[in-house]
């Protein structure tokens, strides 16, 4: 789907908000209970479905494929080279 | 984002409407759109991007195209290039940081012993099929679960310390500088206690972790190294029972040598010292041996097999540095000495040092070990002559080892190590004499520097007073050798000619008053020979045996006592011509003894003489090292001072005509005194502030007043003391200026004003001290 400029201003108008929202309430938790790690993971994993979803809106063809990597002097944290593992936390993550 | 096959314009204009809607909702993400071909060929020969694509994960999208990627990709990654150069990344990146973990603001990601060093070990474990995380590494037995622990721990204290730098910070920020180490150890639950700092117990942490991920970096990288490089077809050559050479390294007969015989430990280190041909250890030798250091415990220390062991690694004729060092680096010393193991990692913001205690004390045994060496007999003379016939030189690197010990743990810590320096000495087995002496320096080791830097040592009662605590010949040298290394080891910043002379001058004069049998000489002695030595260097410049009178009726004991016979000639020339005149003499030189200017003012006294002379040099970019303050029989100021250039102009002969004009011109008008420029205070002075202290007593003739003034150094602070005792009235005499890195210790002596009541000097303190904390 190709999006007009109403389509695009609504996407990134939802995103934009999403990703403040799903921010502010990492940061939130984070200054409730202070735990690095999780902070981590959360951030990461916000992103990879922020990632994900615009993918999905904009609706590329199956035969593609969104990859990441953290690229030299890039945050160290989303080491973990396969795709079912999630930065350094070690959780595993679900992707579709 | 991996496509199948190059993208028409219609996908192109997607995916770049994709990117930039990214980069709209506030990501702030680098991007690449390629095939698989693309990425392979981008690859081939990039480590940088062969690095990244290691660690592609797949989102969303085609897994048949993720794996058809990870497929060709894998099949063009080959384990042992991407290894070496790996390796030499780095090594590149560590010698950008110097090579030392122990950097005062270290970056916690980059620096040796930070998190990509973690990070490089999986990388090449991962292309060499290893795996990609800590277990996979277990179960290929590369390390024990025990040491896996031990890495989830370190590895997970740097990113939560980089987590919450980053939150601290507001933005991704790896470097640990001081502004942000106080409050980072806050956040973190570090709590000060009385003898040390939050901030520098988590620095102490932060320290330990690089240590050993710079161990572990080293004994893994070496170990996936082995695994991927098969050896050469060559059988190793025997050295002893437990080890042989294998390819120029030192191995183990078999990994379970240091369990049977634990004293292999300690053997290790030996035979590296005396097998040249050895350029390291092999990487199944690391492994056992960081796996056998537990067994260093007090059954191992009681051992007398060991004991004679661990003096012998003292006693070698080469090797001795490295191997200590390489014994640091494996957390063997510390075992071996658990009080050297508490100083492992720990700084002291003091704003002179600025390597950690136990990298400081390997630093000195190594600055002593260099005065013995033949290649670097120019660096220190002296030195290098001296201790070419001291017997048993060994005895100095033990009192290295033991002179800063102590540190950390509150108290007089040269007092304190002495027990630890007995307690070794007597447990292996020393003889009395040379168990005194490193007790002796270990207690000692700060006096020479103290006296050389803050006394008056052209004072016949300082030399004689510092004789009596040097005793003998042997003591002497001793802490000679000893005080000029445990200066440069404490920061390439620390050491200058100036203090060099200083050292030289107490220790040949100490010498002298020794080899004389320790008679004090009469003042009028030292005076008749000095002004025997100024007459005669006076003649050298065609001038009269009688040209010198008129100046030197005019001067009296003490000037003689405290210049130097090339000093008084030096003033001669210039003024015995001039005694009377109107005008202020300013004659300026490079001094003749090392590096900077020294400067003489000759005028009729005028108040604020001392400040306005301070306001001046440090305008035009001058630190005093030393002042001089004579006032004549005729009511003349001869002053001379010796200046260091701290601007960086390094143009000192230029700097003459400019010093002798300007200065002079400042004296003719007496025009008010000039503060010298605000240049900013270090960061590290900013957020490691030391108490100002500030101290008057009465000399021991009880004529004079010894100021003392300890502070962090700041632009203005010898002005603001000038102008202060201006105010109070107080004539300077002389002021000895030492600058410790970013800590001043300077030491004035004065008179006049009310100093004679207690009342007075209390009221003269406590204004420098408010002064000294604005």
């Amino acid at each position: 789907m190709k999006a007009d400029a109403a389509t695009r201003s609504t996407l990134l108008n939802r995103f934009k908000s999403r990703l403040q929202t799903g921010q502010k309430a990492i940061r939130e938790s984070y200054l409730a209970k202070p735990d690095a790690l999780r902070l981590l993971h959360e951030r990461c994993r916000l992103i990879d479905e922020v990632l994900c979803d615009l993918w999905h809106e904009l609706g590329f063809p199956a035969p593609l494929a969104l990859l990441r990597w953290a690229a030299m002097g890039a945050a160290s944290y989303f080491r973990h080279p396969t795709s079912t593992f999630c930065c350094s936390c070690r959780k595993r993550q679900t992707l579709r | 984002m991996l496509l199948p096959k190059a993208p028409d314009a219609a996908l192109t204009e997607r995916l770049e409407q994709l990117v930039s809607l990214f980069w709209d909702i506030g990501l702030e993400i680098g991007h690449s759109v390629r095939t698989v071909e693309e990425c392979l060929d981008e690859a081939a020969g990039d480590v940088t991007i062969q690095t990244s694509l290691l660690e592609a994960r797949r989102l969303t999208g085609s897994e048949r195209l993720f794996r058809k990627f990870l497929s060709g990709f894998k099949a063009h990654l080959y384990p042992q290039s991407f290894f070496h150069a790996k390796r030499m990344e780095q090594d590149e990146r560590h010698l950008r940081y110097l090579e030392t973990p122990y950097s005062l603001e270290p970056n916690c990601k980059e620096s040796p012993g930070g998190l990509r060093d973690l990070q490089s070990i999986l990388w090449i474990a991962q292309a060499a099929g290893y795996g990609n995380s800590w277990p996979d590494l277990e179960r290929h037995g590369f390390i024990t679960h025990e040491e896996e622990q031990h890495l989830e721990r370190c590895e997970g204290f740097l990113q939560r310390l980089r987590s919450q730098l980053h939150i601290h910070v507001g933005r991704r920020e790896d470097r640990l500088l001081f502004d942000y180490q106080t409050a980072l150890a806050q956040q973190l639950g570090f709590e000060a206690t009385p003898t040390r700092r939050a901030s520098e117990q988590l620095m102490q942490e932060y320290y330990r972790t690089a240590k050993t991920i710079t161990q572990i970096n080293t004994i893994l990288v070496q170990n996936i190294g082995a695994a991927i490089f098969p050896p050469p077809d060559q059988p190793p050559k025997p050295i002893s029972e437990n080890f042989q050479n294998a390819h120029e390294l030192l191995d183990v007969v078999d990994e379970d040598t240091y369990n049977k015989s634990p004293r292999a430990i300690l053997e290790g280190f030996l035979l590296m010292q005396q097998h040249p041909e050895l350029k390291g250890m092999t990487a199944r030798t690391l492994r056992a041996q960081w796996r056998a250091r537990s067994h260093i415990d007090d059954d191992f220390r009681a051992n007398p097999d060991n004991r004679a062991l661990f003096l012998e690694l003292f006693k070698q004729p080469r090797g001795i540095i490295h191997e200590f060092r390489r014994m640091n680096h494996f957390g063997i010393l510390g075992r071996y000495l658990p009080n050297f193991g508490k100083i492992v990692g720990q700084m002291q913001h003091d704003l002179f040092h600025v390597y950690t205690v136990d990298q400081h004390i390997l630093q000195v045994m190594r600055n002593l070990r260099r005065f013995t060496m033949d290649e670097f007999a120019h660096e220190y003379p002296v030195c290098s002559r001296l201790i070419s016939d001291f017997e048993r030189p060994w005895v100095l690197y033990i009192a290295a080892l033991f002179h800063d010990i102590a540190k950390g743990r509150g108290g007089d810590h040269s007092e304190l190590g002495t027990a630890d320096a007995q307690a070794f000495c007597d447990s292996h087995g020393l003889d009395a004499e040379d168990s005194e002496l490193i007790v002796w320096l270990v207690r000692h080791h700060l006096v020479m520097s103290n006296v050389a830097q803050k006394q008056d040592i052209s004072d016949p009662d300082v030399v004689v007073a510092f004789t009596h605590i040097a005793r003998d010949e042997r003591h002497l040298i001793a802490l000679y050798l000893f005080t000029v290394a445990d200066i440069r080891g404490t920061s390439p910043k620390v050491w200058n000619a100036w203090k060099g002379q200083l050292l030289e001058q107490l220790f040949s004069a100490t010498r002298r008053l020794l080899l004389s049998g320790g008679e004090a000489p009469v003042a009028q002695g030292i005076i008749q020979e000095r002004q025997r030595e100024a007459m005669r260097l006076l003649r050298y410049f065609a001038l009269s045996d009688t040209v010198h009178e008129r100046l030197w009726k005019q001067l009296d004991t003490v000037y003689f006592l405290r210049h130097s016979a090339e000093e008084i000639a030096w003033h001669t020339r210039a003024l015995h011509y001039r005694i009377h005149v109107d005008q202020p003499v300013v004659k300026a030189r490079i001094n003749p003894q090392g590096e900077g200017l020294e400067v003489m003012v000759y005028t009729l006294d005028q108040p604020d003489l001392f400040a306005r002379l301070v306001g001046f040099f440090g305008r035009a970019g001058y630190n005093i090292l030393d002042a001089k303050i004579h006032t004549t029989r005729h009511g003349y100021a001869l002053d001379s001072f010796m200046l260091l250039d701290v601007s960086g102009r390094d143009s000192d002969r230029e700097m003459i005509s400019y010093v002798e004009h300007e200065l002079l011109q400042r004296l003719i008008h007496q025009s008010p005194p000039e503060a010298p420029g605000n240049g900013r205070v270090s960061r590290q002075v900013k957020h490691f502030p030391i108490q100002p202290q500030v101290s008057i007593e009465p000399d021991e003739k009880g004529v004079l007043f010894v100021l003392s003034v300890i502070a962090a150094d700041r632009p203005g602070l010898l002005y603001t003391v000038a102008t202060t005792l201006a105010a109070h009235g107080a004539n300077l005499h002389t002021a000895k200026i030492a600058t410790l890195g970013e800590r001043v210790e300077d030491t004035f002596l004065i008179s006049g004003g009310d100093l004679a009541e207690s009342a007075s000097r209390i009221r003269l303190e406590t204004e420098l001290l408010e002064q000294l904390q604005r």
